[in-house]
């Protein structure tokens, strides 16, 4: 009688084992599937706009998918995440192309402008840092670019960029210059400074402040290769519809990137003319293109850096 | 008739089992559709200068709030595509109490930068930073910078109600 009730209450533990085992295992994939539905975040995808859509998509395929460890190097404890350095693995595919990125610019041509050539790999912007106003601050919105470090501020122009404490550090704020000093293997510097102070300074100041700037880069990265960008063109009617900004010129925009050539050439460092990608057929930029005159709209972001991807010195063609 | 009874014990229990499990488990579900249905709400519900841009990598989120992601159970973040303007939804679901309250310390700090970004650059957009909706409810965290912020906070206050 008691070997009957002790094998009754065995039969009955065993399947309760059982069903605690089978429903611990469909839990387990149920959270399973539902941690590949809703990502690493946590947050469930919808839809973003059809613009903004076509911009990643289009830019998936140029860069790949393999964007973003750079963030978890060590030494760049004191910098904020947008600030962080790169991988050590990228870092030496930056090194490795620092060699062929220090020759002349009269390898790309005699002025250093850097002409279109085939598109670098997705590992290019690994060792690049990008330094310049509101409009290169937007970059640190864009996934596809989370591998490149941007130190950047809204607001800052070449006068203010190398006195302006404008980059987050250890509870404090640094100026761009001492930011970028702290950073290592640095391979490349990409530099836009915008419309952003040019209605209040002439051109001749302009361009002498511009100088300054890159000097100070220079010093602060010595073995990086600098790449001066043109200045965007902007939409002049816009820009005084809205009435936001101080009125500002394409013609004057043109004079003054005349003279960036011609300082970066003067200077050893590349130029690359990133504005042809944006001018329409009155020389300015299309409407369509900016919410306020200066700034742009998602998908123009992808054609800024499209336009770098297929624009690099010999032999920079990729980590 | 004992053994019957056993066996229909076994089988209630492991279905009470799975059951519970499964509640268990769609208890996250629910949150995250309602951090959602609040952003969605905000962006559909509010006038926007601008078409504002749905933030999905979690590095680039990273790059305007500081937060340890430990803190962060479920995140929605919309903001300016071209960086023009203040604009911005973004809300947080902490791990528990006490997270939230050092997510609202990082939301704060995120406030403060788009002060510093914006005060000497567009200082049109200065009201919408100053008037910042930051709202908290229990383990939930909200930022709403729109030039109607009175409407924001009322559509916030309500979803919470």
């Amino acid at each position: 009688m008691h070997d009957r009730r002790t094998n009754y209450f065995l039969r009955v533990l065993i399947i309760l084992a059982l069903a605690i085992g089978i429903t611990t295992l469909i839990a387990t994939l149920w959270q399973r599937s539902e941690d590949a539905q809703y990502g690493e975040n946590g947050t469930k995808n919808y839809e973003l706009p059809k613009s903004i859509v076509s911009a990643v998509e289009t830019v998936k395929g140029l860069f790949g998918g393999g964007a973003g460890e750079s963030s978890e190097s060590s030494s760049s404890e004191s910098l904020p995440e947008s600030a962080s350095l790169p991988s050590s693995e990228s870092s030496a595919s930056g090194g490795e192309s620092t060699s062929s990125e220090s020759s002349s610019a009269s390898e790309v041509t005699e002025s250093g402008l850097v002409p279109e050539r085939e598109k670098a790999s997705d590992s290019y912007f690994d060792d690049a840092v990008f330094i310049g106003d509101s409009l290169t601050e937007g970059i640190k919105a864009y996934e596809l670019l989370e591998n490149a470090t941007v130190l950047a501020h809204q607001g800052i122009n070449v006068d203010s960029i190398l006195t302006k404490e404008a980059i987050s550090s250890g509870g404090g704020r640094i100026t761009i210059p001492d930011a970028l000093m702290r950073l290592d293997k640095v391979g490349k510097i990409y530099v836009m400074i915008g419309a952003n102070g040019i209605a209040w300074m002439d051109n001749a100041t302009f361009i002498k402040k511009y100088g300054a700037l890159i000097d100070k880069l220079e010093e602060c990265q010595p073995n990086a290769i600098i790449y001066v960008q043109s200045m965007l063109p902007v939409n002049e009617q816009t820009i005084i519809d809205q009435g936001q900004y101080e009125p500002i010129t394409n013609d004057s925009i043109d004079d003054l990137n005349s003279r960036l050539m011609k300082l970066a050439e003067e200077k050893g460092v590349y130029y690359v003319d990133v504005a042809e990608a944006f001018k329409d057929e009155t020389g300015g930029m299309p409407a369509e293109a900016t919410p306020d005159g200066i700034h742009l709209n998602a998908p123009y972001y992808q054609k800024w850096f499209d336009y770098l991807l297929t624009h690099t010195v010999p032999g920079d063609i990729g980590g | 008739m004992k053994k019957m009874f056993g066996r229909f014990l076994a089988a209630g229990l492991a279905l009470l089992m799975t059951v519970a499990l499964a509640a268990c488990s769609g208890g996250g579900e629910a949150k995250t559709v309602k951090i959602e249905d609040l952003a969605k709400q905000l962006v559909d519900g509010l006038t926007w200068k601008e078409e504002l841009m749905e933030v999905t990598s979690e590095s680039v989120m990273q790059n305007y709030y500081q937060v340890d992601m430990a803190d962060v159970k479920y995140w929605a973040l919309y903001r300016s595509s071209s960086g023009a303007t203040a604009e911005e939804i973004a809300v947080f679901e902490g791990t528990d109490a006490e997270a939230a309250g050092r997510i609202k310390d990082a939301v704060s700090t995120r406030v403060e930068d788009l002060k510093f970004a914006f005060e000497d650059y567009v200082p049109a957009e200065m009201p919408k930073i100053e008037n910042a909706v930051v709202y908290t409810s229990g383990n939930y965290v909200v930022l709403v910078t729109n030039d109607d912020d009175a409407a924001a906070l009322d559509m916030v206050k309500k979803f919470f109600a």
